[in-house]
C-alpha cells in the first residue's frame, strides 16, 4: 500500500512527530485550526491523490515551511519589543543564575574554579550543576515574559547561548573546560527550549 | 513619456501607514473574496496555488490572515470540529468593509502606477 493511492484514507493519520512539532510552536486556537486544515487536506486530498508516502512528505513539507510563520505568528509592533525583552530576561537569568549556582556548587564541592590545569570530575560536575538548571530556568523566564511568543523567545535564547560556546570551541580556552562544556553545548539549548515549552504548556495564552 | 495622473492628496492620505497591504496580504484578501462564504485556511491556500501556480505554506496563510484580522480587514468565526480534522474546529474568514476598501485602494494605486507604461505585456 505504501506509495500507492489509499483505499481508506480516513484511517491514515498524518505524521505525529510533525504534528507535535507545530503544536509546540503554535499552541491555541490558531494552531488547532491550522493543523485541522492540514489533517483534512491530508486525508481528503493528499492520501487519495498521491498515496501515503507522498502525502506524508507533503505533510512534512507543509509543517516545516510553516514553522517560522508559526513561531512569529504573534510577533508584531509592540509584541516585537516584548519578545526582545523576553530574550534579554532569559539570557540574564541563564547566566546570572548559572554563575550563582556554579559558585554554590564550587563551594559545596570544595573545588577551585576555574581549574588551574585539566579540570577534575568535581569541577566538571560544578559546571553542569550550575548551568543545566539555569538553562531550564532561563527558557522558563523567557517564555514567561514572552507571552504568546514564549516558544520563540526560548528558541532565540537557545540560539544566543550557542554563540559563546562556539567561540569557546574555537578558542584555546576549550581545552581547560573539558567535557562538561561539551555536554552543555548540546544539552543547554535543549534545556532552554524544554523550559520554555514547559512554561507555555502549563500557562497557555488564549 | 508616461502621462501623469493629477495630484490627489485626499486619495493618498486616506490610507494610514498600517492599513497598507503587502503583496501576500493582497493575494489572500482576493482569495477570500473569490471563495465568498466558504473561506477557511485550506481553501485559501488551494485557491492561491490554483490561481498563482506558486506553492504556499499553510502557516504563511494563517499568519497573513492573523495580520489582516488585527488590521480589521477580515473577521473570523469558528465552525464545528469534525473527525476528518482530528476533532479540531475550523476557522472561517470573511472580508470586512474596511478590507474591501483597502483592497480597492491598493489595486487602484497599482493600476495608476502601471497605467500608460509600455511593459510589453498585458496586466490581465
Amino acid at each position: 500500500m505504501m506509495g500507492g493511492p489509499a483505499s481508506d484514507s480516513a484511517a491514515v493519520s498524518p505524521p505525529r512527530v510533525a504534528t507535535w512539532l507545530l503544536e509546540r510552536c503554535l499552541p491555541g486556537p490558531a494552531g488547532a485550526a491550522l493543523l485541522g486544515d492540514l489533517e483534512e487536506e491530508f486525508r481528503t486530498h493528499a492520501v487519495p491523490g498521491w498515496g501515503i508516502a507522498k502525502a506524508q512528505r507533503w505533510y512534512w513539507t507543509q509543517i516545516l515551511r510553516s514553522l517560522w510563520p508559526a513561531l512569529t505568528f504573534h510577533v508584531h509592533g509592540r509584541s516585537a519589543g516584548r519578545l526582545v525583552a523576553a530574550v534579554l530576561l532569559g539570557v540574564v537569568t541563564l547566566f546570572v543564575l548559572g554563575d550563582l549556582l556554579m559558585s554554590a556548587a564550587v563551594a559545596g564541592l570544595d573545588v577551585v574554579w576555574p581549574p588551574a590545569g585539566a579540570p577534575g570530575p568535581l569541577s566538571e560536575a560544578a559546571y553542569l550543576v550550575g548551568m543545566l538548571p539555569a538553562s531550564i530556568l532561563g527558557g522558563y523566564a523567557a517564555a514567561w515574559h514572552g507571552g504568546r511568543n514564549g516558544i520563540a523567545a526560548g528558541l532565540v535564547v537557545a540560539a544566543i547561548t550557542v554563540l559563546p560556546l562556539i567561540a569557546t570551541v574555537l578558542s584555546a580556552s576549550w581545552t581547560y573546560v573539558g567535557w562538561s562544556h561539551a555536554a552543555w553545548f548540546f544539552v543547554g539549548p535543549i534545556g532552554i527550549v524544554w523550559g520554555a515549552m514547559r512554561y507555555v504548556r502549563k500557562h497557555p495564552v488564549e | 513619456m508616461v502621462p501623469r495622473a493629477p495630484h490627489n492628496r485626499t486619495r493618498r492620505s486616506a490610507v494610514a501607514k498600517g492599513d497598507r497591504l503587502g503583496e501576500f496580504e493582497l493575494i489572500v484578501l482576493a482569495a477570500l473574496l473569490r471563495l465568498e462564504g466558504d473561506a477557511y485556511g485550506m481553501a485559501v491556500r488551494q485557491e492561491i496555488e490554483a490561481q498563482s501556480g506558486r506553492t504556499v505554506a499553510i502557516g504563511s496563510v494563517y499568519k497573513t490572515l492573523e495580520r489582516l484580522k488585527r488590521k480589521a480587514f477580515v473577521e473570523c468565526y469558528v465552525g464545528d470540529p469534525t473527525p476528518v480534522r482530528g476533532g479540531r474546529a475550523k476557522q472561517y474568514f470573511r472580508v470586512t468593509g474596511a478590507g474591501r476598501g483597502a483592497l480597492e485602494t491598493s489595486v487602484g494605486t497599482l493600476g495608476r502606477m502601471i497605467e500608460g507604461l509600455e511593459l510589453g505585456w498585458s496586466a490581465t
